[in-house]
């Protein structure tokens, strides 16, 4: 059976691209790969592929698109049609559009973000390399990842989106939050690779982004990030702490045109048999934070 | 040291703010509950509306919560503005309440 691999990419929309290459590199810790028109193109060095973060100048911040990458070229058509069955169009992005990348399917989802599917991209490898590597860079700096981990999107009809990921692009999903009568869907945690979430939604408006995270090896890592970001006087959101939804370790900040980003450790592993794991509303507040036990309202209300 | 008179979730605050220092810092270090997020000018949680005063705005912000038009019209992003004299502002939250007021008064 066919299954997507992967969360690959996040296209973000920034502000000032010069502040924001510089705030991916020196604070995430990210390393440049390529520029192409107002774009640069940004990897973790523990990733193979050519970019997982494409940063792009607009006048408002926000989701660009984001891409999942799949094991083959069959796959890819495959998973094109099975969105159109769903009732979605698709689109094929031409191998030029974007730097070292080959050909994508586009589609727009059910909560209005413009997503794609893709299998080519540019090959350049990890910083460690793969004879005899060494655990970690020795040039790693800042944060320093080991890769894009996942998104949080907003959208109304989390139903409907729900179902696409599921039956159109094989995810489950491994936890959800409900109203506490169990009727109106509030939240959605899905995953297609073995995280506790490779894409979630939660209810707010269509098209916003909540956060892009990267992912970091342990609460010790959560809370290294917290001094750098101190050190870098990066807002926060929310300092570190432990998520009730997948059990992971979490740091909120804003990157410099007010996108969230967070940096996650730890979480369960996730099988495809696992059932679905629910958080009533009431409940929320350890759903999320799970030591504060209740939300904020800039976690809450601060989109892009 | 400016003045600043603040409406913010239906009170009314006072505080001062120093020259080089954001609406929105000043609030939240005198505990007065500004409406907040990214502090970068990309949410539009502190969108205010500038009722009277003078003031610097840095030019780089989401258009999407704040066009040109509003920056034109005295609405700002209180976490992307600096005071140059005493300030009179008014949550975006709170103004469009007191309009929406406003309206209904005259309609009756």
């Amino acid at each position: 059976m066919a299954r997507i691999m992967r969360l690959g990419r996040v296209e973000l929309n920034v502000l000032d691209l010069d502040r924001s290459v510089e705030y991916y590199t020196k604070v995430i810790g990210l390393e440049e790969t390529g520029r192409m028109g107002n774009s640069v193109y940004l990897k973790a060095w523990d990733e193979f592929d050519h970019h997982s973060l494409i940063l792009t100048k607009a006048n408002k911040a926000g989701l660009a698109h984001l891409a999942f990458k799949v094991e083959t070229l069959d796959d890819l058509a495959y998973y094109e049609r099975k969105i159109e069955e769903f009732g979605c169009t698709t689109t094929r992005m031409s191998s030029n559009t974007r730097l070292a990348e080959g050909e994508a399917v586009h589609f727009i989802l059910p909560t209005g973000h413009h997503c794609e599917l893709y299998h080519e991209i540019g090959f350049l490898g990890t910083a460690v390399g793969t004879l005899n590597p060494h655990p970690w860079p020795l040039e790693a700096r800042g944060i320093a990842p080991h890769r894009i981990d996942h998104c949080l999107l907003t959208g109304d009809d989390l139903k409907t989106v729900t179902r696409f990921f599921i039956e159109a692009l094989n995810f489950r999903q491994s936890e959800k939050i409900t109203t506490v009568d169990g009727e109106e869907l509030l939240g959605s945690f899905l995953f297609s690779s073995n995280k506790a979430h490779d894409l979630a939604f939660v209810k707010g408006p269509d098209a916003k982004l909540h956060h892009a995270a990267f992912a970091v090896d342990s609460l010790h890592d959560v809370f290294k990030a917290a001094d750098l970001l101190s050190m870098y006087e990066v807002p926060f959101d929310v300092t570190p702490t432990r998520h009730g939804i997948t059990r992971g370790q979490t740091i909120y900040f804003f990157d410099p045109s007010g996108n969230r980003n967070e940096a996650f450790a730890g979480g369960y592993l996730a099988f495809p048999d696992m059932p679905t794991i629910t958080w009533t509303e009431d409940k929320i507040g350890q759903g999320i934070f799970y030591h504060r036990r209740e939300l904020s309202e800039s976690f809450m209300k601060a989109l892009t | 040291m400016y003045k600043v008179a603040l409406k913010a979730r239906n009170q009314q605050f006072e505080y001062p703010c120093a020259p080089g220092q954001t609406p929105l810092r000043a609030a939240r270090n005198q505990f007065i509950p500004f409406p907040t997020g990214c502090q970068q000018g990309g949410c539009g949680m502190c969108k205010v509306k500038v009722l009277d005063g003078e003031y610097d705005h840095d030019l780089t912000r989401s258009h999407e919560y704040l066009s040109d038009e509003e920056l034109n019209n005295r609405f700002a992003l209180a976490c992307c503005m600096t005071p140059k004299s005493d300030l009179n502002i008014i949550t975006i939250e709170d103004y469009e309440k007191q309009q929406s007021e406003i309206a209904d008064t005259v309609k009756n």
